[in-house]
């Protein structure tokens, strides 16, 4: 087995609700549950799941904008919280990231050119004359004319926008690129060109991805492996295929089943609190539910080497 | 830069013309400041003792007997009555206005000595565009070495104040925290004190008789380190807001330093605000200057500043026998006014280039 590039291991991550009048916090939100996954080199991973179930976390706490209450992080089979000096240099340089919204990911005050050599003049000492051919070379591999140089983000569309981040992310030669919803700030047809331009960066510089989105078309052409993710857990786990035509966990059929013109049909039974935190997240959502399921731990089961599913209905 | 310039004064021009009469107005008062000692045709403390109060002389262009005169000249004036300082008009005697004309010396720009000066009138005659003090010094002449004090103390203010609230409200803003929490109980408690009596209580602390230099130093300074407090906790609230931006995480990402973050993304996004803000602020210091001169805590005699010079206006029966002792009050209005106005053509400047 390759080594992984990145290795996220059973990580939780907590953020404070309400807080007494002393500051103290007095309710938590789970937003990661003990999530474990690998990023191997070369390949995609996708990430879907519903807004809110924690795929934007994990995208954070992999970038460390955030960190984790527990678990740990392993870059190239290093921990992350352990990186000093020149490797914590060398990991920042290796994972880059790609925003959801250009319109906030890019500072309305730097001109194109500025914004996408940032991490060159940020990391290396250059002339202007070399940030600007660097940044040339940039704008065409992410297929961008030469004229939008000195332009700032207001002067650029949507799409044009989106292109100057990934060459920001670019700039730094990266292993891995977190995209964290690239392409939903964008119009349907704009969606494909960036997609389309991601294949091709990944070929031509061999990078992994972990691309985070709720658009499951989207995953499903970009992705060579992909997790489903439901309320900070990791519900399904496996090829591409294995997810989007042998999927076994109910939420997963509910998610495919809810893109329109799906094949697929699954009736949602009307959701239901549960009182109790333990146990199966989508208990009250879920039509075959049991009685076990309040009691599960939402450990794993392998129907593949490659496929892992949390649900009781595939262990009987 | 030029181009900049240019285009930036069409904008201000086309969209809010008081706005850019008002800068032009500025430009050249900050001009008048650097050139005064050149323009005003007496130093600030020549006195001429037997025109105490004089009326502003009038600038004729037709003598007694109807005759036109292509120069503009001026009578000669008498005191007749020293307790009343009533004047009465010498008719026989006429003073043509030239330009360049030979008066003190003076350095132009603090090394050009010269003795010329912008305009005056030869001779035994006097030039008093807006009368004379109860020492007999020309207050035009001494309006425009004021422009130096007044004009100054608002921009150097501002610019310390701003520098220290951008430091301090940016560092709150961005760090957060226990950070965040410490420099704004220090702000609150700054700005629970009375701003005009803690001035009063900083310039008690030191001599009231200092050199010009240092009093005026001190003043930048007290003005200063009252004025930053509230500003900082707007500059806080912006970086606030700002370091959510994605392209901040983007900056983190990439590598860049909490300073670098702070200094190329934060405080860069805080401008539109503060120059405005800034601008709106440059009253407040000539203000503050003006109050603590019109008390005599401020720039000492002779030397002269709009606010020591309407002290003189104070006395309600010179006030009404000798109206023109006002004229530095309705200059500070008039700056006032010219700042308040390019304030707001400003905001109006850079509310359009944002939407755009």
């Amino acid at each position: 087995m390759r080594e992984p590039l990145i290795e996220v291991r059973e990580v939780k991550k907590l953020y404070p609700l309400r807080r007494d009048f002393l500051g103290r916090v007095k309710e938590w939100l789970s937003a990661l549950n003990g999530v474990s996954l690998s990023v191997y080199p070369g390949e995609c991973l996708g990430v879907i799941g519903e807004s809110g179930c924690g795929k934007s976390t994990l995208g954070k706490i992999i970038l460390d904008l955030e960190r984790p209450e527990e678990g740990k992080v392993l870059f190239r089979g290093k921990e992350l919280r352990k990186l000093k000096g020149r490797d914590y240099k060398e990991y920042r340089k290796s994972v880059q990231a790609v925003f959801q919204n250009p319109q906030s990911s890019l500072n309305p005050r730097m001109r194109a050119w500025e914004l996408v050599v940032e991490g060159l003049k940020i990391n290396y000492a250059l002339s202007k004359g070399e940030l600007l051919s660097r940044a040339e070379e940039l704008l065409k591999l992410v297929n961008l004319p030469v004229e939008v140089l000195n332009k700032y983000p207001h002067q650029l569309s949507g799409g044009q926008k989106q292109r100057i981040a990934i060459a920001r992310a670019l700039a730094l030669k990266p292993e891995v690129i977190v995209a964290d919803e690239p392409t939903s700030a964008l119009d349907v047809s704009v969606q494909a060109q960036i997609v389309n331009l991601f294949l091709e960066l990944q070929e031509k510089f061999n990078l992994s991805y972990l691309f985070i989105s709720h658009s499951l078309p989207v995953v499903e052409a970009i992705s060579d492996r992909v997790i489903v993710m439901y309320k900070g857990y990791v519900v399904e786990e496996g090829k591409n295929e294995e997810v989007f035509t042998e999927f076994a966990h109910p939420y997963t059929k509910l998610l495919i089943s809810s893109v329109p013109g799906s094949s697929v049909s699954f009736k949602e039974t009307r959701e239901q609190e549960i009182k109790k935190a333990q146990g199966c997240p989508f208990y009250g959502r879920c039509p075959y539910r049991k009685r076990e399921c309040l009691s599960y731990d939402m450990k794993p089961f392998k129907l593949s080497d490659t496929h892992k599913v949390a649900c009781l209905l595939v262990a009987s | 830069m030029l181009n900049n310039l240019n285009s930036f004064l069409q904008a201000l021009y086309r969209r809010n013309s008081p706005a850019f009469f008002s800068f032009v107005f500025l430009l050249l008062l900050y001009f008048t400041a650097l050139f005064a000692d050149f323009i005003s045709p007496y130093p600030y403390d020549v006195q001429f003792r037997h025109y105490p109060y004089c009326p502003p002389t009038s600038i004729n262009f037709i003598d007694e007997k109807g005759h036109f005169h292509l120069r503009p000249f001026v009578y000669g004036y008498k005191l007749v009555d020293p307790v009343e300082k009533s004047y009465t008009v010498d008719y026989s005697k006429k003073y043509p206005i030239y330009f360049f004309v030979k008066g003190e010396p003076h350095y132009l720009l603090g090394f050009i000595k010269t003795t010329y000066h912008l305009f005056g009138v030869k001779g035994e005659g006097h030039l008093f565009l807006l009368g004379t003090d109860r020492l007999g010094r020309d207050i035009f002449s001494r309006l425009l070495y004021g422009t130096r004090i007044s004009l100054t103390v608002g921009l150097v203010g501002v610019f310390i104040s701003f520098s220290i609230a951008l430091i301090v409200g940016s560092l709150a803003g961005y760090f957060g925290g226990i950070v965040d929490t410490l420099i704004m109980r220090l702000v609150e408690v700054l700005m629970a004190f009375p701003a005009f009596y803690l001035m009063l209580a900083l310039r008690a602390m030191f001599p009231v008789n200092m050199p010009s230099v240092l009093v005026f130093i001190i003043i930048v300074a007290i003005l200063s380190l009252i004025g930053w407090a509230s500003l900082s906790r707007v500059i806080r609230s912006m970086a606030l807001s700002i370091r959510e931006n994605d392209y901040v995480k983007a900056a983190k990402v990439l590598g860049g330093s909490s300073l670098y973050i702070i200094l190329k993304h934060i405080i860069p996004n805080t401008f539109s605000y503060v120059i405005i803000a800034a601008t709106l602020a440059v009253p407040g210091y000539i203000l503050g200057e003006a109050a603590l001169s019109l008390i005599g805590l401020g720039v000492q005699e002779p030397f002269p500043s709009w606010g020591n010079m309407l002290s003189e206006a104070e006395n309600v029966n010179v006030l009404t026998s000798h109206p023109w002792v006002l004229a530095p009050g309705i200059a500070i209005s008039a700056v006032i006014v010219a700042f308040n106005l390019l304030g707001d053509g400003l905001r109006d400047y850079f509310d359009v280039k944002l939407e755009r």
